[in-house]
Formats: C-alpha cells, sequence, structure tokens
C-alpha cells in the first residue's frame, strides 16, 4: 500500500496512545488515508454522496475504536476492513430496499444523470457490468485492477487466501468479458 | 482485458477540494472522547476489594465443604471398621475350633490312619 514519505506509522502508533496528541495523529491519518479509501467505497458504491456518508462512518467509527487497535496489523488495514464492513453493510441494506416488482434501474441511466461522473457511454457500460457481479468479487476486482494491490494485501484485509483470490479475480473478469460481449 | 496498457480510465470526478473539506468537516464532528482516568483510579480498588471477597468467600465455602466431608467421611468409616471387627469376631467364634474338636480330629484322623 502506497504511503507518503511525510507519514511515519510508527510515529503516528506513539502519538495515538497519549490522549493530548491522539486527535492530531489521528488527523494526519484521516489525511493520509482519505483519497485511496474514497475511490475504493466510491467504485463499490458509484455515488458521491452515498461514499460520502460511507466515508464519515468509517473514520468516526475508526476513531471511536482508536484505543482497540494494537498495531498488528497495518493501519490502512486496519481502515480498509471497517470501510469494506461499512460498505457490505450499505450495499445488503441498499438491495433490501429494491422492491422485488420493480425494474432494475439501469446503472448506465443512473451514471449519464450524475453530475460526478464524466465518463462516456462505454465506461457507463463497463460500470454497469462491474455492478452485475457479487459484492465481494467486485471489490477483489477493483483492488486488483484499479488499486494495483498485491494478493497479498487484498489477502490480509478481506482475510481469503490469495489461491481463491486468484480465482476470484479470474472468475470475475471471464464474467465481465461475457456481460460485456453480450451487451455488443 | 489489460492489466496497465488500455486500461479503463476513472470517469468519477468529486466536489473540487473535496477532501481538505472532508477533513475539516470530520475533525469537527468527531465525538469526545472520554476523559476517564480518574474515575477508572477510583474504582479499581472497589473492583479489587470485591474480587478479593469472592475469592475469600470461595476458600471459606471450599474448606467448610472439604471438612465436612472429611468428617463425613471418617464417621463412615469408624462404622464400617466397627462393623467389620463384628463380623470378623462373629466369623471367628464360629471357626474357633476347642481342644474338645481337635482330640476328636484328631483321634479320628488316628482311626482312619
Amino acid at each position: 500500500m502506497q504511503t507518503k514519505n511525510k507519514f511515519d506509522e510508527k510515529t503516528i502508533l506513539q502519538e495515538l496512545k497519549q490522549p493530548s496528541m491522539q486527535k492530531a495523529a489521528f488527523s494526519k491519518i484521516v489525511k493520509q488515508y482519505s483519497e485511496q479509501l474514497y475511490w475504493h467505497i466510491r467504485r463499490m458504491v458509484l455515488s458521491h454522496d452515498d461514499t460520502n456518508d460511507l466515508m464519515q462512518n468509517t473514520f468516526v467509527k475508526a476513531w471511536t475504536n482508536i484505543d482497540t487497535f494494537r498495531g498488528d496489523s497495518q493501519l490502512s488495514t486496519w481502515l480498509y476492513k471497517i470501510a469494506i464492513n461499512e460498505t457490505l453493510t450499505f450495499l445488503s441494506k441498499r438491495q433490501q430496499l429494491i422492491p422485488i416488482d420493480s425494474p432494475e434501474a439501469s446503472v448506465v441511466e443512473q451514471l449519464e444523470s450524475d453530475t460526478y461522473f464524466n465518463g462516456d457511454k462505454a465506461e457507463a457500460t463497463f460500470q454497469e457490468a462491474l455492478q452485475k457481479l457479487p459484492p465481494k468479487q467486485r471489490m477483489v476486482f477493483n483492488m486488483k485492477y484499479y488499486e494495483e494491490m498485491k494478493y497479498e494485501e487484498i489477502s490480509e484485509i478481506l482475510g481469503t487466501s490469495v489461491g481463491a483470490l486468484k480465482a476470484s479475480y479470474h472468475i470475475a473478469v471471464k464474467k465481465i468479458e461475457e456481460i460485456l460481449k453480450e451487451k455488443d | 482485458m489489460k492489466e496497465k496498457k488500455g486500461k479503463i480510465s476513472n470517469p468519477f470526478t468529486l466536489p473540487d477540494n473535496y477532501f481538505e473539506e472532508f477533513h475539516r468537516n470530520l475533525m469537527q464532528q468527531l465525538p469526545q472522547k472520554e476523559i476517564a482516568t480518574q474515575p477508572r483510579i477510583k474504582q479499581l480498588p472497589i473492583n479489587k476489594i470485591r474480587r478479593w471477597s469472592y475469592a475469600a468467600a470461595i476458600v471459606i465455602m471450599l474448606t467448610m465443604g472439604i471438612t465436612a466431608l472429611y468428617q463425613h467421611e471418617s464417621n463412615e468409616t469408624t462404622i464400617t471398621e466397627a462393623e467389620n471387627n463384628e463380623i470378623i469376631e462373629t466369623i471367628f467364634d464360629s471357626y474357633t475350633i476347642d481342644d474338645y474338636n481337635v482330640y476328636c480330629y484328631l483321634t479320628n484322623s488316628d482311626i482312619n490312619f
């Protein structure tokens, strides 16, 4: 995972243990990781507003539980886990809210009307194909394809074996290709 | 689908200065943490006393229980021993061979020989 030069995790962890420095240290953490967590969540939920809400939930949870973080894993891994948990819970709730009888809203139409989407039709279609994958498979695909993470890093975050992740990514790519072929 | 070349670009955008704004708003909205160092120090001896009193109660109950059990078992042992002695004495009495019987036995044996 990428880390900026100014951000020294060991120093931050020491500062977190001191009540007087805790908030300042957390501020550095937010600055360091908000961008990569934002894009991770945004690719899953697509909407900027939903992403913003999930970002707030993620960091508030991190803040309230920061004393329980023992440094067994990297801070980024821990934050990713919280963000993923929040995102999957959100997606599950959103899925439950959609009435079974209602026609499925087109992702392409949604994206084309979104102020914060400036992709063309092909890019919207690609996002629609991604949305057809199960959430966890989509997550693995995004982490590998867009975020260019190593399988070992994804494995640590998701608690899944490297072999299973490789298989999941491979299946995801095949599915996307098939969906896009059907569209053509 | 190629990994590097021809990769689908990021079609999503976000408001200007979003991350700066997000950081500022979040830090303002963070819930206050409880500074509970003083009450914790005060509560700690109570918890310790409570723990020790529980431990003491358990030890007392165990001691009393073991003593009662031991006494019960030792009473049972005495009764058993007394009974055993009585039985042994009865058996002994019934099988005691007096001189007369010995003489009879010897005489009969002699006769047989």
